[in-house]
C-alpha cells in the first residue's frame, strides 16, 4: 500500500483530502504543522486560522474520525525564518509579500516533503483545488487548474517542478467547494461547517499593519508623499502601510485628486501618488523565474496573472535565465513589486507555465 | 501489524488485579469516604487499606502519606506547601537542572516569588555530585529537591550521600521518586528523606493519583482551601477507585520488584548491546552502571526525534522522544543541555522503557525496527 502524508490543517479542505486518499485505498498519515506561536486571539471562539493549536484540535479530531494515525511537527523555527521574516522584510523594502507562496515553496513543499520521505511516504497531498497531468510519452507532469474556477488555487503553486511534482497528489482537483462540504458532513467529520481560514493563517486578526510593527517596532516611518512630479503633497505613515494602487486612507485632499499609491520609494522614504491612469503599464520585470514543465530559451506567447485576484491576460514573455520581462497586450492595473506573476498557456489557459516575483 | 509498548515510564499498563481491586469502587461502593453512614464508611477503608499499602511498600507510616492527583500535584504541595508553611518570606532553595517540569518549572515560580535558586549542574552522565550540592548550601537555605532518577535518561541520584548532608546542615529534604519507585527499594526513612513524590500509573496502577510522603512532624501548608481530607493537605473528595488501584499496586511491586528490575534490566541490555554499542549513529545518554533497569535513552546523529518516532509509530513501535514534546514541539531536551551534550544530538533523543509486558522478541523485534527506520531517515 502507497504511504502518503497529508498536511491536515483543521479545515474543511485538508480534512476532505485525507478522508477521499483513505477511501482510494492509500496509507494515508495526517500531518498538522506548527508554524507560529499561538497569540492569545487565536483562541477567540469565532477565530479560526489555519494553524492555531485549535486547529490541530480539529485536525486529530478528524483523523480520529477516519482512522488515520495523525501527528504534529514543529515547524515554527523555518516559518519564522521563511515566511514570517520574509514577509515583514519585503515590507520593509517596500515589497508586497505573498506568504503563502513562501509557505508553500519552503514549508509545504519542502520541508514537509523532506521529513515525510523519511518516514517513509511516497507521496504528500494538501487540499489545494489544482490538478495534475502526466503526459505518458515524456513522462513530464503538468500542473493545472482546478476544475472550480471560484477556487483554483494554481496561482499559488507555480514554484512546483518536476523534482517534485511525480510524488503529489491534489485530490481536490475535481471537487467544487459544495461537494467538499457534502462529502465532509457525510463522513461526519466535525469540521464540516467550519469557515473558510483567513487570507494569512499567523494574521488571523487581519491587522496586518498591527503585526508588522509587534515585530519591527521601527517599520513604520514617516515621511513625505510626492507626486509624480516630485512634488510633497502630504505625510504618509511610513511605507509599510501602502501597496501600490491603494486609495483608500491616504488621507489626500485638494484638488488633483483622488490619488493612488503608484510606487513606493524605500531609498527616500517616500510614498508616490499619482491619478488612476499612472497605476496602469504594459511591461512587467520579474526575477527568480521557476517553470514546471521546461526552461524556456526563446520569447513565447501566454497568459499572464499579476496576482491572486487579477484576470489573467495576453502577454509574451521574455524570458532571461532567473529574471524574465513580460510584455502584456493591454497595460495591466497595479503591479506590484513582490507579488507573484504567474503564467498560463496562451491556448487553454489551464496549464501552469512557471512565474517569478515582480519587481 | 504486531504493536510493541515501550513508553512505560510514560504510562505502564493497569495490571488485571488492579482493575479487579477498583471495580467494586467504580461499581456497587459509591460513597464518599467523608459519609457517615455505612457507603461512606466501607469507602473510607478502602482509602486506608490502600495508604497502608503504598506506604508499606515506602516503609512509612500511613499517617505520614497524603494521596494526591499525581506527580505533578505531589512536587508542587510539597515544594510550595512547605516553602509556605515555613519560609513564606523567601530564602534561598536547592534543586538540579535536570528535574522533572513538574518541579522544575515550580522553581522557576519560586524565583518569580522572589526566592533565590540554584540549579546544581550535572556531569556528562547526568549525574549530581553531592559536593556540589553541599557547596550549593547557604545559610539560608530552605529546601532542596532532587530527583531520585531522572525520567528521560534513568539515571539515578546520589540520593542518600544528599538527604545525609541535608539532614546534617538541618534543611528539608524533596524527593521526585515517580520513575525511580516502581524499580529501586525506596526508602525515604532510611535515606534522610523529607518529602517523597510517588505516583500509580508508573507501577501498574491507574492514572490520576499520586502520593507525597511527609515526614512525621514536618510542616506543609494546603495548596487548596476546601475540606480536611488528606490531613487537611488536600482538600477534595478522595478519588477511591484510583487510590484503591495505586494501593493494589503498590502491593504488587512490594512483591515482584526484583524481579521486575532483573527482567527489565535484562531487555535494556539486549537493546544496548544489538542497538546502541558499536554502532557510532548512536549515542547512549547517560551511562549503563546508575541507571534504572528499564530505562535506555539513546540519541540518533541526522534525525530528528519527531521523524523517527512517527516512522516507528507507523511500524508498530511506541516510544517517546527523551525530551519534552509538547503539541508536536521537539524541543531541546533540558537533561541533555544540562548534560553538555553536543547540539548534533539534542533534538534526536529517544527514550525506550520497558515492562512487565515485554519479551525479549519483542525486544529484538523492536530493535531491528528502530535500526531500519534509521537507517531509511538518513538515507544510508
Amino acid at each position: 500500500m502507497k504511504r502518503v502524508a497529508v498536511a491536515m490543517s483543521g479545515g474543511v479542505d485538508s480534512s476532505v483530502t485525507a478522508g477521499l486518499l483513505k477511501q482510494q485505498g492509500y496509507d494515508v498519515i495526517g500531518i498538522t504543522l506548527r508554524l507560529w506561536e499561538e497569540d492569545p486571539a487565536c483562541t477567540i471562539d469565532n477565530v479560526h486560522a489555519c494553524c492555531s493549536l485549535s486547529s490541530v484540535d480539529d485536525a486529530k479530531a478528524v483523523a480520529s474520525v477516519l482512522g488515520i494515525p495523525h501527528y504534529t511537527l514543529d515547524f515554527r523555527e523555518l516559518f519564522r525564518r521563511d515566511v514570517i521574516d520574509y514577509f515583514v522584510d519585503s515590507y520593509r523594502r517596500g515589497k508586497t509579500p505573498n506568504p503563502c507562496i513562501a509557505c508553500n515553496k519552503f514549508i509545504k513543499f519542502g520541508l514537509l516533503w523532506e521529513k515525510a520521505k523519511q518516514f517513509g511516504a511516497d507521496f504528500l497531498a494538501t487540499g489545494h483545488y489544482a490538478r495534475l497531468a502526466k503526459d505518458e510519452q515524456t513522462g513530464i507532469y503538468s500542473l493545472l487548474r482546478g476544475t472550480d474556477r471560484r477556487k483554483d488555487q494554481s496561482y499559488v503553486l507555480y514554484q512546483l517542478t518536476q523534482d517534485i511534482l511525480p510524488h503529489l497528489l491534489f485530490p481536490m482537483a475535481d471537487l467544487e467547494k459544495a461537494d467538499t462540504r457534502k462529502l465532509a458532513k457525510e463522513w461526519n467529520l466535525p469540521v464540516f461547517n467550519k469557515p473558510e481560514s483567513q487570507d494569512i493563517c499567523f494574521i488571523p486578526d487581519n491587522d496586518y499593519k498591527g503585526f508588522l510593527e509587534k515585530e519591527q517596532k521601527d517599520i513604520f516611518k514617516p515621511g513625505d508623499f510626492v507626486d509624480e512630479s516630485g512634488r510633497v503633497i502630504g505625510r504618509h505613515q511610513g511605507i509599510a502601510a501602502y501597496t501600490v494602487g491603494q486609495r483608500r486612507g491616504l488621507n489626500l485632499g485638494g484638488p488633483g485628486g483622488p490619488y493612488y499609491v503608484t510606487a513606493l520609494d524605500v531609498e527616500h522614504n517616500r510614498v508616490i501618488v499619482g491619478s488612476e491612469k499612472d497605476l496602469f503599464s504594459k511591461t512587467v520585470e520579474a526575477s527568480e523565474a521557476t517553470w514546471v514543465e521546461q526552461v524556456p530559451t526563446a520569447p513565447f506567447r501566454a497568459l499572464g496573472k499579476i496576482r491572486y485576484a487579477a484576470n489573467e491576460s495576453p502577454c509574451t514573455v521574455y524570458p532571461d535565465g532567473d529574471d524574465m520581462r513580460v510584455e502584456f497586450d493591454e497595460a495591466q492595473r497595479a503591479v506590484t513589486a513582490g507579488q507573484a506573476l504567474v503564467l498560463y498557456d496562451e491556448e487553454t489557459g489551464e496549464r501552469v507555465l512557471g512565474g517569478g516575483v515582480i519587481q | 501489524m504486531k504493536r510493541i509498548y515501550l513508553d512505560n515510564a510514560a504510562a505502564t499498563p493497569m495490571d488485571r488485579d488492579v482493575l479487579d481491586a477498583m471495580m467494586p469502587y467504580l461499581t456497587t461502593s459509591y460513597g464518599n469516604p467523608s459519609s457517615l453512614h455505612y457507603f461512606g464508611q466501607q469507602a473510607r477503608a478502602a482509602v486506608q487499606k490502600a495508604r497502608g499499602q503504598v506506604a508499606h511498600c515506602l516503609g512509612v507510616s500511613g499517617e505520614d502519606l497524603v494521596f494526591t492527583s499525581g506527580g505533578t500535584e505531589a512536587d508542587n504541595l510539597a515544594v510550595l506547601g512547605y516553602l509556605r508553611a515555613n519560609f513564606p518570606k523567601g530564602g534561598h532553595v536547592i534543586t538540579t537542572a535536570v528535574e522533572h517540569h513538574a518541579v522544575l518549572r515550580t522553581f522557576q515560580a519560586l524565583e518569580e516569588k522572589g526566592y533565590d535558586v540554584t540549579y546544581v549542574p550535572v556531569d556528562g552522565d547526568g549525574c549530581v555530585s553531592t559536593d556540589d550540592v553541599a557547596a550549593a548550601m547557604r545559610d539560608d537555605t530552605a529546601l532542596i529537591s532532587v530527583m531520585y532518577a531522572n525520567n528521560e535518561t534513568g539515571m539515578i541520584q546520589p540520593i542518600a550521600a544528599i538527604g545525609a548532608l541535608a539532614k546534617e546542615k538541618g534543611v528539608a529534604f524533596h524527593v521526585d521518586a515517580v520513575q525511580a519507585f516502581g524499580y529501586l527499594p525506596v526508602r525515604p526513612m532510611e535515606e534522610n528523606i523529607d518529602m517523597l513524590t510517588v505516583c500509580s500509573h508508573k507501577i501498574y496502577g491507574p492514572k490520576g493519583v499520586g502520593a507525597l510522603y511527609i515526614r512525621h512532624g514536618l510542616k506543609v501548608a494546603s495548596e487548596a482551601y476546601g475540606g480536611p481530607q488528606e490531613h487537611r493537605l488536600r482538600a477534595g473528595t478522595e478519588n477511591v477507585a484510583a487510590i484503591v488501584g495505586f494501593g493494589e499496586a503498590a502491593a504488587l511491586l512490594e512483591k515482584e520488584r526484583e524481579d521486575r528490575a532483573k527482567a527489565a534490566r535484562v531487555l535494556t541490555d539486549i537493546v544496548y548491546d544489538k542497538l546502541i554499542q558499536g554502532d557510532d549513529r548512536f549515542r547512549l545518554n547517560g551511562n549503563r552502571r546508575q541507571v534504572l533497569p528499564n530505562i535506555i535513552d539513546f540519541s540518533v546523529d541526522g534525525v530528528d526525534s519527531a521523524i523517527l518516532l512517527i516512522a516507528l509509530d507507523l511500524q508498530g513501535i511506541a516510544v517517546s522522544a527523551g525530551s519534552a514534546c509538547e503539541a508536536g514541539a521537539v524541543e531541546a531536551s533540558h537533561v541533555l543541555q544540562a548534560m553538555g551534550v553536543d547540539e548534533k544530538w539534542l533534538r534526536s533523543s529517544i527514550r525506550l522503557s520497558v515492562g512487565k509486558d515485554n519479551t525479549t522478541e519483542d525486544i529484538e523485534h523492536a530493535v531491528s525496527q528502530i535500526r531500519d527506520a534509521v537507517t531509511t531517515s538518513r538515507g544510508d
